[in-house]
């Protein structure tokens, strides 16, 4: 997976920030989590940085949620994402977990 | 809770809100008591250290290494099976584990309970770790048997684990499908009152129901597209296609 810098902002205002904050908190590296922790500090805010570690933790958690009950995307969505998720391979790993065993 | 020991600010609100999600972790819940959900709370903590766990992971197929879990010892083999799976490698559950996990005896029920602890201590313990705080000690469990109240409605639709649909809900759930309607949500609702309990969470951590497509209005110090953004670089490096 494209990590860190290589992401860059996706066009949204502190985002490459946002990202590797993202990367941090789900990594084993202290040290970069500690540079991202306080690189939105800086940028942004303390307040930031609170919502942020917030909304990581839920999606953390929410993810969990989702895969461990089998919770499918909904129809609508599937279908308004369709063209996305087939462009970069999303719909692939349905498939290649079928396969795990 | 959190921001007792935060060199960073917490909205009054969310620690409230961690503050009832561990005071619920510590009661009996619908089908565990209370020692048997802090049981689960710690594997959940314990399970990233465990070293089957990180072959597994390295695996190209995780269900092709047999062994025993690194666990604490306080649980049966297939619950620990189950919170260490969910915690290490969640993007590569399938269907056929989750009928094995049943059909080793974990009900279907216990089942969604045991998975609502992990993510509320999932939830909670990345947030510390985002604001660089150790995580809380876990509550100490409270007496009492757990209420085992199954709602009628609940069946078996397109999810693994039995729910209920958005419009059939009965009178004891009316409070909680409300809004518009999503699949995540009905995902714990076997279990009605982990369905809630997550979902307080949710609006405190993330954003209510109302405020997620509200966008004339921010609510949070970081902007919608910062929160959408940073929740799918989340999801994408667990590789939760939901």
């Amino acid at each position: 997976m494209t990590q860190g810098a290589a992401v860059g902002d996706c066009g949204i205002p502190e985002g490459a920030l946002l990202i590797d904050f993202a990367e941090a908190i789900l990594g084993d590296n202290e040290a970069r989590l500690a540079r991202a922790r306080a690189a939105i500090v800086s940028a942004m805010s303390s307040a930031a940085l609170v919502d942020a570690a917030g909304v990581a933790g839920l999606f953390n958690a929410i993810d969990r949620v989702a895969d461990a009950t089998g919770t499918p995307l909904e129809e609508a969505k599937a279908a308004d994402t369709a063209s996305l998720r087939e462009a970069i391979g999303i719909d692939e790993f349905d498939a290649v977990r079928a396969r795990l065993e | 809770m959190t921001d007792e020991v935060s060199p960073y600010p917490v909205r009054a609100d969310l620690a409230a809100a961690h503050a009832r999600a561990w005071d619920r972790l510590a009661r009996a819940g619908t089908w565990l008591d209370g020692p048997h959900r802090g049981r689960v709370a710690a594997e959940a903590r314990h399970a990233p250290g465990c070293a089957l766990c990180a072959r597994r992971k390295a695996a190209l197929s995780p269900y092709e290494l047999e062994g025993t879990h690194d666990g604490r010892g306080e649980l049966p083999g297939n619950w620990i099976e189950m919170i260490h799976r969910i915690v290490t490698d969640p993007g590569r559950l399938t269907h056929a584990w989750y009928q094995r996990m049943l059909a080793s005896g974990i009900a279907d029920t216990e089942y969604v309970e045991i998975v609502s602890v992990i993510a509320h201590v999932t939830a909670i313990d990345t947030f510390a770790r985002g604001l660089g705080n150790p995580v809380q000690p876990l509550p100490a469990p409270q007496p009492g048997g757990p209420s085992r109240y199954r709602p009628p409605e609940a069946r078996q639709n397109e999810a693994w684990a039995p729910n209920i649909a958005w419009d059939e809900h009965g009178r004891n759930e009316a409070d909680y499908f409300a809004g518009p309607p999503a699949n995540i949500r009905r995902a714990l609702t076997l279990v009605p009152d982990e369905a809630r309990s997550f979902f307080d969470l949710v609006g405190h951590q993330y954003m209510p129901g109302p405020a997620m497509r509200d966008f004339g209005r921010e609510y949070r110090a970081i902007t919608h597209a910062q929160i959408e953004l940073l929740a799918g670089r989340i999801s994408a490096i667990n590789q939760c296609v939901y």
